[in-house]
């Protein structure tokens, strides 16, 4: 975190730093930005830097748990079409120019929970209880909202609404700003205190249903709660960041790598994914006076790491 | 069985074939030279060489373009595709059309084989600097038989842009420019964009030279680092003046602190894109710039000027306003 405070474009030295607790009682006093220095670090790399913490911690949680749920190892929460849901909302939301403060993130979250509720519509229709119809439900749903998000693009644009509707897809933390990062904190802080208090009955689901039928645990409904909750949380995250990939993906393997399944590894996870996810997004801001989509270079990182861990550790 | 199918096949590749087919019939007068453009700065150099009555058909991004629409209130023509969907060659060819005006893609050889197989004749344009565009519009007139208004606007540009460019090559101290563009305050231009070579031209130094691609997404951290003493705004922004000045994370910058923020005019139009009334562009940044440079300078009598010269109406009688 102290290194991201002093990573960016904007040079900061350390009467900066001395200055900045009485700068912080004006701001609280007077509501207003006195120093350039004071704008950097307080309005715009703090609560950047928070917003990176909850969104790592939050997407790394997601996808320990439905890789949990799943038993497979390449389980993340796109599985069920979160992604593709919000990313047509908020593409949608841009090309209908709502004049709704927010709406980007309000049809963003909407779509994407939506999609979820649509997979598991689905799957209650097809009557069958086994996990691998939710995924193939999924699968429908992902390519559904991908073929409408093409719509979407195909009408917008090519001067504003393309370009930012491609942008967003591609994933970024510059929209962070004092409300969306605390509400996303507290968020992330309560739904993390849940999974970590569900994380033995989400074990016992990971191992065996019979088991966890015999201990008098309702499964199918338990599995639909968590992951419905699972969903909300990525829902929320993707609607004010975009689609952030692999973090999801890789942050478990790393975590189940290190810390094998001791008790604590969902708290574990998401510490591993908040810091990861904030010296990504320290070099997406920092390194080129552009900012580079976030999503970018969680793939380019996430991809190599995925095939160390398949062909030297042969952990999956 | 087997014939049933044999011919159910045939009567396929029957309807395939004749729904594809085009009506070549020609209904205009040979004289008269049938243009389709296939994206907006061109359609736009058309209006400007005295072009509107030859279109006949446009892209659909010109389609709904403020300045077609009031120089052109009863045109009936259709929009066939955009450099960003792509184009219906087979619409195009329907239209039976003399000149096709094409983008640069890196589609856009094979359109111009097949539409040169046509016997149409096409030309490419891709107007991303000052000499381009008057290349360009060159070309484009020789194309369209207007050569003369070709020739008229080009010395006309020239012209002006001699004079804006003798106005400020004395200055010494060069302001600062932070061009936002079409995603917001911050979104800008790259160096290979025609709004950096605007800049330049009119005496700004334009902080984004060395940015590549198109339209950059930058930090605000980025802008306040940069601190500008001037910021401007393309008018086809989601942001405009007031949201500028009312940000309060942009509230250190020079340029906000000194209320040196101004949006590129007009309503009817965008002078900062490339196309004959970015010369207007040109003007009003070196006038907005350095205004004691460019005290003479009556910008609605030098742009009502221009529009009677290129497009026969005066800029007010279009219902144009800065």
């Amino acid at each position: 975190m102290i290194i991201s405070i002093l990573s960016g474009r904007f040079r900061l030295n350390i009467n900066d730093f001395i200055y900045f607790f009485p700068q912080l009682l004006d701001y609280f006093k007077t509501g207003e930005y006195a120093t350039p220095s004071f704008t950097i670090i307080f309005g715009i790399r703090l609560p950047r830097i928070i917003l990176a913490i909850s969104i790592g911690a939050a997407l790394s949680i997601a996808g320990l748990i439905f890789q949990q749920i799943f038993k497979n190892p390449i389980a993340s929460p796109d599985i069920l079409g979160v992604s593709s849901g919000a990313s047509f909302g908020a593409a949608l939301a841009m090309i209908l120019a709502f004049n709704i403060p927010h709406s980007i993130q309000l049809f963003s979250f909407i779509f994407g929970l939506l999609a979820v509720l649509i997979a598991y519509m689905i799957k209650k229709i097809s009557k069958n209880d086994n996990i691998l119809y939710l995924v193939l439900s999924g699968i429908i749903v992902s390519a559904f909202f991908s073929s409408l998000l093409s719509a979407v693009k195909y009408l917008a644009d090519p001067y504003q609404q393309l370009p930012s509707i491609v942008f967003w897809t591609m994933g970024g933390l510059y929209k962070a700003n004092w409300s969306n990062t605390l509400f996303c904190l507290l968020l992330v802080l309560l739904l993390g205190y849940i999974f970590q208090k569900l994380s033995y009955k989400i074990s016992i689901l990971s191992m065996d249903e019979d088991l966890a039928k015999t201990m008098g645990i309702n499964v199918s409904r338990l599995r639909n709660s968590i992951l419905i909750l699972t969903s909300f949380m990525v829902a929320i995250c993707v609607s004010i960041s975009g689609v952030i990939g692999w973090v999801a993906l890789i942050i478990p393997h790393i975590s189940r790598l290190i810390f094998k399944n001791d008790k604590g590894l969902t708290i574990y996870t998401g510490l591993i994914g908040a810091i990861s996810l904030v010296l990504i997004d320290t070099v997406a801001r920092s390194l080129t006076p552009s900012e580079i989509p976030i999503g970018i270079l969680t793939s380019l990182i996430g991809a190599p790491i995925l095939g160390y861990l398949i062909i030297v550790k042969k952990t999956i | 069985m087997r014939c049933r199918i044999i011919v159910f096949f045939f009567l396929i590749v029957f309807l395939v074939f004749t729904t594809g087919c085009v009506n070549n019939e020609k209904n205009h007068q040979e004289s008269e030279i049938r243009i389709v453009t296939t994206y907006s700065p061109a359609t736009d150099m058309v209006l400007s060489l005295s072009g509107k009555d030859n279109l006949v058909a446009v892209d659909d991004n010109s389609i709904k373009s403020d300045l077609l629409k009031k120089l052109h209130p009863k045109h009936e023509l259709i929009g066939i595709g955009s450099k960003k969907n792509g184009i219906n060659i087979e619409q195009i060819i329907s239209l039976n059309p003399d000149v096709v005006i094409l983008y640069p893609t890196n589609d856009s050889d094979d359109t111009m084989e097949q539409l040169e197989h046509k016997g149409i004749k096409v030309v490419k344009i891709n107007p991303e600097t000052m000499d381009l565009l008057k290349h360009d519009i060159f070309m484009v007139g020789k194309a369209i038989g207007k050569e003369k208004e070709a020739n008229e606007l080009i010395a006309y540009m020239n012209t002006k842009l001699d004079d804006v460019i003798n106005r400020v090559k004395d200055i010494i101290n060069k302001k600062n420019i932070y061009l936002a563009g079409a995603r917001g305050v911050l979104s800008t231009c790259s160096g290979s964009f025609y709004q950096h070579e605007i800049i330049t031209l009119a005496g700004g130094y334009d902080f984004a030279e060395y940015l590549v691609g198109g339209w950059n997404e930058i930090s605000v951290e980025q802008l306040v680092n940069w601190n500008p003493d001037v910021i401007i705004t393309v008018n086809y922004s989601p942001d405009n003046v007031t949201s500028i000045l009312d940000n309060q994370l942009l509230s250190s910058i020079k340029a906000i602190n000194e209320g040196q923020v101004y949006e590129i005019p007009s309503n009817i139009d965008s002078w900062d894109l490339p196309k004959p009334s970015s010369i207007l562009g040109i003007l009003w940044m070196g006038k907005t710039l350095y205004p004691d440079k460019f005290t003479d300078i009556d910008l609605m009598k030098e742009t009502n000027d221009f529009y009677t010269k290129f497009y026969g109406q005066t800029f007010e009688e279009l219902g144009g306003t800065f």
